[in-house]
């Protein structure tokens, strides 16, 4: 083997030899350890099954979810009835106990994902408070308040797994299970598709990934993990109360999730173990031990805001060599095919209201192909309405939307930038603690696959898929001379390479319109005359540019038509220089400088 | 004291430093392309970054003051990226910016409607529902709510309709002579040697050049310091008989 070779080998070794080395130490504890420790360690293994799936929502999809304990509770419960009342083995009851969570989840994430983030905290918070009252009021079925004694341990086909350290291995191996589930559904492309929801979901809707569905899927995912850490629970304790299902079991997840990290594997292994223990340890000081306890996890949230998995993951980086490293080489990809007959877009008797301002009031407009219109108009006449509208970003009061003969009106956000329509915001929509390379190679990627956990489970943003993704993503850094900015973080991106970061994962869409939303603000002169440079080359390819601006010494020049819009009616309509002498338009909107000019 | 309101040390074109200075009664302009450390010297003198020498108002070092306290001494700001509270309207908005001296709100609310009318007919729109002109208009409003006697604005045309922009400019020169100062750092360089009384050019966060807009115009340091190594390419020419095949 050369050396070369073996290179990326031994680096795959020296990223598992930490794994290894715990493994071998849990092992050596297990093997030492008193009844009382083994249970210890069993209960601590569940607990990390908890947290890998409270990752999912919490720190993948960024939602602050309330039920995980209550997923939890259910798990133990499931448990308990098959199993204690039932006699199921552990072959029926587990898969049944991750099932009937996730099916709970799955019937109120349709209203629940919907609600902006403090609501849906309460909208958990008050499912698990429900499931609480229906587990301590369930009479017979549940065991009321004292809930389920006599659940059996871990059962296959009538052998039962011995207590101590047979139990102990059986739940660190769902754990290994679980864990190796988790690495693989968030890596590569979806992890960083995860972080593009929780930095900025207007990102993720504008380069095509369902905001809805990624979310979607990690509440189910969790609510998956958390019946099984909760069916573990139930088997180890051999009991099953309401206390299984109280707040403080969501606490100590959020806790641990919190204190681990929130999105590393690690994070889940040392905030369980850290807090499970923690108590342990600080038995000795007795009265004073809860007090040691609480701040011996404020001083782990000040320490390490990100966790502590965060903390050692950015001090290994800092103390790593800090190779360059290398751009990949951009493809050369096909120049898009030239106009057609049919009109590009065409927009009629477009309406929407808002409470009782109607932004909109029937506008009709057409795009062709190659062309440039520019969209004009008063604050507040109803311009970024109406780019909102036509991708998608708010629901239409009216009207239809058509693009190249397809009826796009009722399409979502993401559904539309993959249709053909890529627009760019206000302000730019880069979610911050992504890579320039990242978030264009994640648009190209999107064209092709949703980027969900399916797609991670597959393997289809392996190595060769990703590598062809970013070599076409730096294909168009490098068409806007954005290239060099490649492995620059979107936060710390400067203003002026931010415009062409936004045109380039628009353009790595194969968009058929362009929407720009005010591109020329913020950019001096020489920069305007570089973007108008770029919008024209974009027109001549074939593309049609809808460009809502006020800067007019930009905006003239580079239109072919421009549209006057005023209080949500279009007030007039022509080429440039006829606008330009409109005595309404001037009085209205350009005022007596840039009338004259 | 007048004659100096705000003084500010700055780095100068040859490491020496230099300070800025900004009387009241005065409109003074920032100039330089993007990253030249305009926004970074407002924020400096809001106390929202660390300044690299004193920053004295009216006299006093007020340096060590945070920028609340600032804002209580009589500078107001209107920020990069409007920072509003979405969920305020417009006239609560407003009313905190007057930074609860009641009795004067009233009337001072009723200048900022005369400047801004549009947002007389949305005062119970929450900030959120606002486009992103108005809301900028909302931002501009709130910092004239405090009568402040120096005013900071980044970049305060941004989003803001042609007519707007000119009405805004004009008022500016209005609050300037009512005696408030005004600093404004901007990117449309014609419009703002317009209204000017002085300029300060700025490239990679130092002082380029300083004087009347004229004497800055004609000593052709803008260009260099707009565009660095860049080609000059006037805007207004740049039509498609222009571009390459």
């Amino acid at each position: 083997m050369s050396s070369a070779a073996l290179a990326p080998t031994l680096r795959g070794l020296g990223d598992r030899a930490p794994w290894v080395l715990a493994a071998l130490c849990l092992a050596a504890y297990a093997a030492t350890a008193s009844p009382y420790g083994l249970r210890v360690l069993a209960l601590a293994g569940a607990q990390v099954v908890l947290v890998l799936g409270y990752q999912f929502i919490f720190g993948h999809a960024g939602a602050l979810s309330l039920a995980q304990g209550a997923f939890f509770g259910i798990g133990a419960y499931v448990t308990a009835i098959l199993g204690g009342r039932y006699g199921l083995g552990f072959l029926a009851s587990f898969p049944v106990s991750i099932l009937a969570p996730s099916l709970l989840a799955a019937a109120i994430a349709a209203p629940v994902l919907r609600l902006a983030t403090h609501y849906f905290a309460l909208a958990t918070l008050g499912l698990a408070q429900v499931a609480l009252l229906a587990a301590v009021n369930g009479g017979a079925f549940t065991g009321g308040a004292l809930g389920i004694t006599g659940v059996p341990g871990i059962v296959f086909f009538g052998w039962a797994v011995p207590r101590g350290l047979g139990l102990v291995a059986a739940v660190w191996l769902v754990v290994a299970a679980a864990s190796w589930l988790s690495v693989h559904l968030t890596r590569g492309l979806t992890g960083r598709a995860y972080a593009v929801l929780r930095g900025n979901p207007l990102a993720a809707s504008a380069i095509g990934l369902s905001e809805q569905r990624l979310r979607l899927a990690a509440f189910l995912l969790s609510a998956g993990y958390a019946g099984a850490a909760g069916a573990l629970h139930a088997h180890i304790l051999g009991v099953v109360s309401s206390e299984s299902m109280a707040f403080s079991v969501m606490v100590a997840c959020l806790a641990m999730t919190v204190i681990g990290g929130s999105t590393r594997l690690a994070g889940a292994f040392i905030g369980a173990l850290l807090l499970t223990y923690l108590p342990e340890w600080l038995r000795s000081l007795e009265g004073y031990s809860l007090l040691a306890f609480g701040a011996a996890l404020l001083a782990a949230i000040v320490a390490a805001p990100t966790g502590i998995a965060g903390a050692l993951a950015k001090a290994v980086a800092a103390l790593g060599r800090t190779e360059r490293p290398i751009l990949p080489t951009p493809a050369e990809l096909p120049v898009p095919q030239g106009p057609s007959g049919l009109s590009l877009l065409v927009v009629r008797g477009l309406a929407k209201r808002f409470g009782g301002i109607e932004a909109l009031k029937g506008l009709d407009l057409t795009i062709d192909r190659g062309e440039i219109l520019g969209v004009i108009g008063p604050n507040g006449s109803g311009k970024t309405t109406l780019a909102n509208l036509v991708t998608g970003f708010a629901p239409t009061g009216g009207g239809t939307v058509i693009l190249e003969g397809r009826n796009i009106t009722a399409l979502g956000a993401s559904e539309i930038a993959r249709a053909g329509v890529g627009r760019s915001f206000q302000n730019p929509a880069l979610p911050p603690e992504l890579t320039v390379l990242e978030i264009v190679t994640l648009a190209r990627a999107s064209l092709e696959d949703d980027l969900g956990f399916r797609a991670a489970l597959a393997g289809r943003d392996r190595s060769d898929r990703r590598e062809r993704h970013e070599a076409e993503a730096m294909y168009f850094l490098r068409s806007l001379g954005a290239d060099g900015y490649a492995h620059a973080l979107c936060a710390s991106l400067p203003y002026r390479a931010a415009w062409r970061v936004e045109i380039a994962r628009i353009l790595a869409l194969e968009p058929k319109l362009v929407i720009l939303d005010e591109p020329a603000s913020g950019l001096t002169e020489a920069e305007q005359g570089e973007l108008a440079r770029t919008l024209r080359r974009l027109a001549r390819l074939g593309l049609g540019l809808l460009v809502i601006e006020h800067n007019m010494p930009f905006l003239l020049p580079v239109a072919d038509r421009i549209l006057v819009l005023d209080e949500g009616r279009a007030i007039a309509s022509g080429k440039p220089e006829e606008v330009r002498q409109n005595p309404a338009v001037i009085s209205a909107y350009l005022g007596r400088k840039v009338g004259l000019a | 004291m007048n004659e100096r309101l705000l003084e500010i040390d700055v780095p100068g074109a040859a490491l020496e430093s230099s300070s800025l200075v900004v009387a009241a009664g005065e409109v003074v302009a920032l100039l330089g392309a993007n990253g030249s450390g305009k926004s970074t010297l407002l924020r400096s003198i809001m106390g929202l970054y660390p300044a690299r020498g004193a920053v004295r108002l009216a006299g006093e070092e007020i340096g060590a003051l945070s920028p609340a306290g600032r804002a209580r001494r009589g500078i107001g700001y209107v920020p990069e990226g409007r920072r509003l509270f979405p969920g305020m309207n417009v006239r609560d908005t407003l009313l905190v910016g007057a930074h609860g001296s009641a009795a004067a709100a009233g009337p001072r609310l009723r200048t900022v409607l005369e400047l801004f009318p549009m947002l007389e007919e949305r005062l119970e729109t929450p900030a959120w529902q606002l486009s992103g002109g108005q809301q900028q208009m909302l931002a501009i409003g709130r910092a004239l709510m405090s009568e402040p006697r120096l005013l900071l604005l980044d970049e305060p045309s941004l989003g803001l309709a042609p007519v707007v922009v000119d009405e805004l400019m004009l008022r500016l020169r209005g609050i300037a002579a009512q005696g408030t100062a005004v600093l404004l750092a901007e990117q449309s360089v014609a419009r703002t040697l317009e209204i000017a009384d002085r300029v300060y050019a700025l490239a990679m966060g130092r002082v380029v050049a300083e004087g009347t807009p004229a004497a800055v115009h004609a000593s052709g340091v803008l260009e260099r310091a707009f565009l660095g190594a860049d080609v000059v390419t006037p805007i207004r020419n740049s039509s498609r008989a222009e571009e390459q095949p």
